[in-house]
């Protein structure tokens, strides 16, 4: 390890009703690759686009080469060396290679784009990473593992000294990962400073330096990789302050008749033999990192996206769901992870959403019934309390956990027994929070059943009765509360084959 | 007229704390602020062709523009639907003539009685119309290509079945001509616009059926968030191919109130009416990217252009310059969408 | 440009069905010069027919005839004529035409598919001698004659088009003012307008029939001691011969949509009605004609009374016949479209043979509601 390059001290970023980062501290030295590690949430991702100019931090330092900086956009700091490879690729699938390295500063000659100096340009590029790429090569033809060599060697062709690797490995096979790490250490051994953000713990172990962890937008620590154990880490990743009750035994009759039983679901790259039940007034909860296939899983039970084989059995009979309607039919809802794409039709009215999924019974001969659709919503609106100046209101001007209230009510107007909900809290504040707490408890004593996905694990342990963890599309653990522990629920996160 | 179609103001999306004065007055925000302007921008017109011409002032003027207002009503009416859904549907111009020749053709032709011919117009416009949804709802065609495919088709077929020849309808003395009388009523030798009552009747039963009915609920709902209206187990193809019938079924009765108006139409014709009914629509609220607009809306986009229409060549505008102006009010409603679209955003 | 090619696709389906179609089944009515055309004359390409054929290989000659159009009744008038005198040599006619008159493109494609078919002669009409020049070379290249009908081919290269069949529409359209200056010469007090709706300014056939009226009424104005001028559509102003004059009180206004729909058209035809100093009008096609009818069905001002306007149309159709029966146009011009396709077929059958053509005027008639019954017009008007 050499000196150091680039240090971010302090830093603080405050969005409305969210403090995101809480004084964190990072120091990159020339020819270290640097872990950054924490769970989802945890503001690994905010902290980078502080340092990159896509965010303004609101207190703190940046020291980089010695200099105080800050960046006013991503190509600025890409122009002082400091790039990303991100975890989506941004490729331009239909130019070649050497395009898709130099799109934005073509190499000119004269009027006209040189492709020929390009292509030669590019190979001097990957002859350096010791990568074989034909420059000339249409990059969709290339294999997701050979894309993201290309974005590497586009980072490097910007001169760069500081590369941040976000979650790399995510979609690489084996045989890509060590040749990723090949060329990692390569470039850490050329003195640049890299920081490399993942989940895999075994990868961390074999890659890295050192560790920094981060939690709930807080600076844990810093740690030599070497001198520390996975536990180590697991331990400061999740922390040791529990700031909710968690359940601790489960409040569902160990005899209580399965609602919903799914067997060997199978469904594209994701959802891979996925087996699991439901209890009457049970919450399970889905646990597992970003990316691990829960929510796929969720759509393919729901029929919102076509599956492959399974099995689904509600109240112990066989049942054929094809599409969401097959889905609503059998009592099945759905309150989708990204509300204002696939839950609420946000420029309607709140009484317009919550009969969306029920309309026929608002019917009055021809028309609709406006009168009891109003009705029904404002009832729904008190049950829930949801806080709206009436039923007429467009959900656009709702806040998050209001249009939350607005997709339950939808599905609590349906009569659905089976509620699956998809990340209930992401983008609710403290406070509307513990109200969908508590009305997801209130819905499971009625005698509805719940399926919860969260990526928090404190929502996890605090709402669950059994907790369903998964990685990489397969099921990886099942665990009832009383035995469930953050760090159990982490390490079959983790879980690789 | 506004308030007995009962449509509820499409800015209600703007926050109470955002608006002025003038948007937060209760009537206002009942109407909908963008059909306000269009009454204000209409009547202003009305005004300025007024003062330019006298000739404008005749009666015989409003009789010239309900002659352009029916047609384009009905086409304005049916894309409307189209256009809530995030669609579009380019064939109506093409198929108006299409089926206006088909159904002249068996008149003039076949000697069938006039009613079949009218039968067979509107049911064309319904065929081709259905074959528009499925290509859309089923086959997952990108709105604007099936329907400009369909605009190919239809233009040939009219020229396939009339042989090539123009087709002109009954005229209103001929014995046969009643038809023509269903729009333009002699009524003691005061020519009385009958077809507009047509216009306003359907109007009302569409606008009812947009807001009220439940099949009206979905399309409004399918165009604001196609996915989100899936996901809450509504069958969106069934109601996406609705639109597109809608659409072909009131471009059939254009076809009808078009050959009574202007009782003489070539194959191959009708090409660029459509962008006109669209753009009616659009200046009168309906969104380019859908889950918004009105059919009162569309009735006074289309006076708009049916004003335009008859107003630039009376006070002597040359052809070539009246295309031109009503291209450029077309890009300002389309600018105003655009607008709208990202105060949303 | 696909767009033109299945238009042109489609256009010779659609021939193809019309042939075949009366050629099999003579009670179908599968075309709508039935109306006129005893179905059995409509058989051009039958071989069993041999019998009345004057030259021995009549039966291998092929003629391509490309038309402005197949749409209006005028030009399946033609057809008819060309059908009869085709069956009567004996020779195979190809009868084509675009779907509209304004899609030159199609045409040319067209006559490209007519040379294609390396037949014995071609009879062309064209929307517009500029884009055809090239084909005409070929076929002159080729030593295939083409014989004009109808507008026929105006400046064509020297020796490239033998002879034209055609009204001669300049005349025409000057019977037209004639009849009309008849009509209103004793009304001309103070600034007065006359009307005239072309449906376009790039066809000769229209344009010269414009250009006829234009130039007749303004030499007999002024020959009666008036001033004219010319106002509207530029090429309209620019090719007339009447010598303009600033602050005439005979104004010709010429008014052309900017694209060939009655609805364009009836809007020309209402804003020339609406000026108060109207006093004359003339529609010179069936389409401008119809045009002036429907603008009337609103402003109930055409007639030949006191503050009335004078119309005047061209060519027939069920509209204009009505229209002239019940005095709302003083009267037509028609052309003589059957006579003209016979001609046609005569001429290109005399240029096959290497018999000497020359330009034939086709003529044409005024009718009225006194003759339009007469034996010699009626045969000329078509519904």
């Amino acid at each position: 390890m050499g000196d150091v390059i680039l240090t971010m001290k302090g830093i603080d970023k405050s969005f409305p009703g969210v403090h995101a980062l809480d004084h964190v501290d990072l120091e990159v030295r020339k020819g270290e690759v640097h872990a950054l590690m924490g769970e989802n949430g945890a503001g690994k991702s905010t902290l980078m686009k502080v340092l990159t100019g896509i965010y303004s931090k609101d207190e703190g330092t940046i020291t980089y080469e010695g200099k105080e900086v800050e960046f006013s956009n991503p190509r600025a700091a890409q122009d002082a060396g400091i790039v990303i490879v991100h975890q989506e690729l941004n490729m331009l699938g239909h130019l070649t290679v050497a395009q898709n390295i130099f799109i934005g500063r073509e190499i000119m000659n004269g009027k006209l784009i040189d492709d020929k100096k390009m292509n030669e340009e590019a190979a001097k590029l990957f002859d350096q990473l010791g990568i074989d790429i034909d420059p000339k090569e249409t990059m969709s033809r290339l294999t997701v593992g050979k894309q993201q060599m290309c974005e590497i060697a586009k980072a490097i062709s910007h001169e760069a000294k500081v590369i941040i690797f976000d979650e790399p490995s995510a979609a690489l096979t084996e045989a890509e990962i060590e040749e990723l790490f090949k060329i990692i250490r390569d470039l850490r051994d050329k003195q640049m400073g890299i920081v490399y953000i993942s989940h895999r713990m075994d990868e961390i172990k074999v890659i890295t330096d050192r560790v920094t962890v981060m939690r709930d937008g807080g600076y844990v620590g810093t740690l030599i990789t070497k001198d520390s154990t996975k536990d180590d880490i697991i331990n400061m990743m999740v922390g040791r302050v529990i700031y909710e009750d968690p359940k601790t035994e489960s409040a569902v009759a160990k005899d209580a008749p399965v609602v919903l039983k799914v067997e060997h679901l199978n469904a594209g790259r994701m959802v891979r033999d996925v087996s699991f039940e439901l209890r009457k007034g049970e919450i399970l909860g889905f646990s597992g990192l970003m990316g691990a296939g829960r929510t796929e899983t969720a759509r393919a039970l729901f029929g919102a996206d076509p599956k492959e084989s399974g099995d689904i059995y509600v109240n112990g009979q066989k049942v054929d769901i094809k599409t969401p309607q097959d889905a609503v039919k059998c009592g099945i809802g759905y309150l989708s992870e990204d509300r204002k794409r696939y839950g609420i039709v946000v420029d309607k009215t709140v009484a317009e959403n919550s009969t969306m999924a029920s309309l026929e019974s608002f019917m009055k001969g021809m028309f609709i019934d406006k009168k009891k659709e109003n009705q029904i919503a404002q009832q729904y609106v008190e049950t829930l309390k949801t806080k709206t100046p009436g039923v007429d209101q467009l959900v656009v001007n709702l806040s998050g956990g209001n249009q939350q209230k607005v997709v339950i009510a939808k599905w609590l107007v349906r009569n659905c027994d089976i509620l699956i909900f998809d990340e209930p809290t992401r983008g609710i504040d403290v406070g509307a929070k513990s109200e969908i707490y508590q009305l997801m408890n209130e819905l499971v004593a009625e005698g509805k059943s719940i399926i919860m996905i969260s990526s928090e694990m404190t929502e996890i342990l605090r709402m669950s009765d059994r907790i369903v963890v998964m990685c990489e599309g397969r099921k990886t653990g099942e665990l009832d509360i009383a035995e469930a522990t953050q760090e159990r629920i982490m390490h079959a996160a983790t879980l690789r084959d | 007229m506004r308030q007995r179609l009962g449509i509820r103001g499409d800015e209600t999306m703007t926050d109470k704390k955002q608006g002025n004065a003038f948007t937060n007055n209760p009537i206002v925000r009942a109407i909908g602020v963008q059909k306000i302007v269009v009454v204000i921008v209409l009547i202003a017109m009305i005004l300025f062709f007024s003062a330019m011409s006298p000739a404008f002032r005749q009666y015989s003027t409003l009789l010239s523009i309900m002659d352009y207002t029916y047609y384009l009503a009905f086409l304005g009416i049916g894309v409307t639907f189209c256009l809530i859904t995030g669609g579009v549907d380019l064939s109506i111009g093409t198929g108006m003539f299409c089926y206006a020749l088909i159904g002249g053709y068996l008149i003039n032709y076949v000697h069938t009685p006039v009613i079949v011919g009218i039968l067979a117009t509107v049911a064309c416009g319904l065929i081709a119309g259905t074959i528009n949804g499925l290509i859309v709802s089923k086959g997952g065609h990108a709105p604007f290509l099936a329907t400009l495919c369909m605009m190919m088709i239809l233009r040939g077929l009219g020229a396939l079945v009339t042989g090539g020849a123009s087709i002109t309808w009954p005229g209103a003395t001929a014995p046969n001509g009643w038809t023509r009388t269903l729009f333009k009523m002699d009524m003691g030798g005061t020519k009385v616009p009958l077809g507009f009552l047509w216009v306003l009747i359907l109007a009302v039963v569409m606008s009812i059926f947009l807001n009220r009915s439940r099949p009206g609920r979905y399309i409004i709902a399918i165009g604001s968030n196609k996915e989100a209206t899936r996901l809450s187990g509504v069958n969106v193809a069934v109601y996406q191919t609705l639109a597109y019938i809608i659409s072909g079924l009131f471009t059939g009765l254009a076809a009808l109130a078009y050959s009574s108006a202007f009782q003489s139409m070539t194959p191959g014709g009708g090409g660029g009416i459509e962008l006109n009914a669209i753009g009616g629509a659009i200046i009168g609220g309906t969104s380019m990217s859908g889950g918004a607009g009105t059919i009162a809306g569309t009735i006074l986009g289309v006076f708009i252009m049916s004003v335009l229409q008859t107003g630039l060549p009376l006070i002597g505008i040359q052809a070539n310059f009246q295309q031109i102006i009503i291209g450029i009010v077309l890009i300002v409603a389309v600018y105003i969408d655009v607008l709208k679209n990202k105060k949303l955003a | 440009m696909k767009k033109k090619v299945l238009a042109a696709l489609l256009s010779a389906a659609m021939v193809a069905t019309l042939l075949s179609g009366c050629g099999s089944k003579a009670e179908e009515p599968a075309a709508p010069a039935e109306t006129e055309a005893p179905a059995e004359t409509e058989a051009p390409a039958e071989a069993e027919e041999p019998a009345e054929a004057p030259a021995a290989d009549a039966g291998s000659m092929s003629f391509e005839i490309v038309s402005k159009g197949l749409q209006h009744q005028y030009w399946q008038a033609v057809l008819q004529g060309v059908n009869n005198k085709a069956q009567e040599l004996g020779v195979t006619v190809n009868f084509v035409g675009p779907d509209s008159e304004s899609n030159i493109d199609q045409q040319v494609q067209q006559l490209q598919s007519a040379l294609n078919a390396n037949p014995t002669a071609i009879g062309l009409a064209a929307l517009d001698t500029n884009s055809v020049m090239d084909l005409l070379q070929q076929a002159k290249d080729g030593g295939i004659p083409v014989v004009g009908f109808d507008s026929g081919v105006p400046n064509a290269p020297e020796g490239s088009v033998l002879a034209n069949c055609a009204t001669d529409n300049y005349a025409a359209g000057e019977m037209a003012a004639e009849k009309v200056y008849e009509a209103v010469k004793d009304r001309i007090d103070g600034t007065v307008r006359i009307g005239v709706v072309a449906q376009d300014a790039t066809s000769e056939s229209v344009v010269n029939r414009g250009l006829g009226f234009i130039d007749k009424f303004a030499e007999l104005a002024v020959a009666d001691g008036h001033t004219a001028t010319v106002i509207g559509n530029d090429r309209y102003i620019s090719d007339s011969k009447c010598e303009k004059t600033e602050g005439a009180n005979v104004v010709l206004d010429v008014r052309v949509p900017a694209q060939v729909t009655s609805e364009l058209s009836a809007a020309d035809a209402t804003a020339l009605m609406n000026e108060s100093d109207t006093i004359a009008i003339y529609g010179s096609n069936e389409h401008s004609a119809n045009a002036i009818i429907t603008a009337n069905e609103n402003l109930s001002k055409c007639g030949t009374g006191e503050g009335q306007i004078v119309a005047a149309g061209f060519d027939s159709g069920a509209a204009q016949k009505q229209a002239v029966k019940d005095g709302v146009l003083l009267g037509s011009i028609t052309q003589a479209p059957v006579k003209m396709g016979e001609i046609l077929v005569e001429t290109l059958y005399a240029a096959a043979t290497g018999g000497t053509v020359s330009d034939t005027d086709t003529g044409c008639q005024w009718y009225t509601a006194e003759n339009i019954d007469d034996p010699d017009i009626a045969p000329n008007l078509y519904d």
